[in-house]
């Protein structure tokens, strides 16, 4: 079964990035389909009040989540309709592939899966995550610091990829278990000295102009299945030429504001507010500081050092 | 409704509780309480949430300031008053509420 995000999907189309998995026997199965666009709108069931979700990416297209009045949701990316998930979850349309935007593939892999994921009322870590000696080490920090790099760097030195930018988790008993993602990454062409794309998968496209391009990655070392979380860090740029680590009294404040929900789905706030504080009881937290010019290969050098000796402060 | 409740005079032999739109969890440095129905953080300092996680064990007020001062060593009468303030503080805010027969 390919997997992702704790969830199987059953793929009948061709589409990079979703691995054969192994996944808990109880994780739901998500046919993924090709249907014609009046195929897609022939499914939906009309709207039924605001739109859970909307924004704006990056490339400028829009993307639209909006609920119908059978519990089914309609995806409208680029101003037109593009997915529609089943009122109990398990059918995903995605409207005629071969005539979408050249992002189209990315955006169903990088935003629809985890858009789906939030749909069946998970709460997800926006970070990125490697597999260290014991178990995943997300990286959450702001949009644009940095987690991609540091992830990419943390990989190229050999520790599997798990996920690029979100993280599914849950907790099993009195362990959070992670959910690696698709095993793609969108990392900037400028990502730092010496860690070309090249070096940790194979270049799939390229998005965004000259001073912005980012290369879209099939991460070859990644991680096969579920496993523990074993450390999370906040990566935060400060103005110093030095990278530290210390390991923080944390609670659930230094975590919610990068947990996602979709908000207006309900039981949403209580559902955060427990899944992310049953995360901080049971995984230490980590804050790494350095200011933008230290570059990835020596944030992992510390970010190591200090994990893997777990102490309370490291300064490099 | 809280502000009703908070208009209610508390005394040592009053029950009180964490309503079913807050939740909380407590942690080494604070105790976190969200109020679902706001969507407001609060946090409370170490002592602040041993006191909320007694009063939630306890029958009454009084119960709890006793138990409390046997824990800290303290003058019973002297933890009773600062819980009092505590909780007209939570009711305040809609993070605690009088039981109906308390």
């Amino acid at each position: 079964m390919h997997g992702a995000f704790g969830l199987g999907f059953r793929l009948h189309f061709a589409l990079a990035g979703i691995p054969r998995r192994r996944l808990a026997p109880d994780a739901p199965t998500i046919d993924v389909r090709a249907a014609s666009a009046t195929e897609l709108l022939a499914r939906w069931s009309g709207p039924a009040g605001d739109a859970l979700w909307q924004t704006t990416f990056e490339d400028g297209a829009d993307y639209r989540v909006q609920p119908g009045r059978d519990g089914d949701h309609l995806i409208d990316y680029a101003g037109r309709p593009a997915f529609h998930l089943s009122a109990d979850g398990l059918s995903l349309s995605c409207a005629d592939p071969l005539t979408q935007p050249p992002g189209w593939q990315r955006t169903l892999t990088d935003s629809v899966l985890w858009t789906v994921v939030l749909l069946h009322g998970r709460v997800l870590l926006h970070a990125s995550a490697v597999e260290g000696p014991d178990g995943a080490v997300a990286i959450v920090a702001a949009q644009g610091s940095g987690k991609s790099s540091l992830a990419a760097q943390l990989a190229a030195e050999g520790w599997p990829f798990v996920t690029d930018d979100v993280l599914a988790f849950e907790r099993r008993g009195e362990e959070i278990i992670a959910h690696p993602g698709p095993n793609l990454m969108n990392l900037s062409q400028s990502v730092g000295p010496g860690l070309a794309p090249e070096t940790i998968g194979e270049v799939l496209a390229t998005f965004g102009g000259p001073a912005s391009a980012e290369s879209w990655v099939l991460v070859r070392d990644f991680s096969e299945g579920e496993l523990p979380l074993a450390a999370v860090v906040l990566l935060k740029r400060t103005g110093s030429q030095v990278a530290r680590v210390e390991r923080l009294s944390a609670t659930t404040l230094n975590i919610t504001p990068h947990a996602l929900v979709f908000g207006n789905m309900e039981g949403a706030s209580r559902r955060r507010f427990e899944a992310v504080s049953d995360l901080v009881e049971r995984v230490p937290v980590f804050c790494i500081e350095a200011g933008v010019e230290v570059p990835p290969v020596d944030l992992a050098a510390t970010l190591r050092t200090g994990l893997l000796n777990n102490v309370s402060s490291v300064e490099t | 409704m809280s502000s009703n409740v908070a208009q209610q005079p508390l005394s040592p032999q009053t029950a009180v509780q964490v309503p079913a739109h807050v939740v909380f969890r407590p942690f080494a440095a604070e105790t976190i309480m969200l109020n679902l129905q706001t969507g407001t953080y609060h946090g409370l300092n170490p002592t602040a949430g041993r006191m909320l996680e007694t009063l939630e064990r306890h029958a009454v007020i009084a119960e709890a300031a006793t138990v409390i001062a046997g824990h800290y060593e303290e003058d019973p009468a002297a933890v009773q008053t600062d819980l009092l303030t505590l909780c007209s503080g939570l009711i305040e805010r809609g993070l605690l509420v009088v039981k109906p027969d308390g």
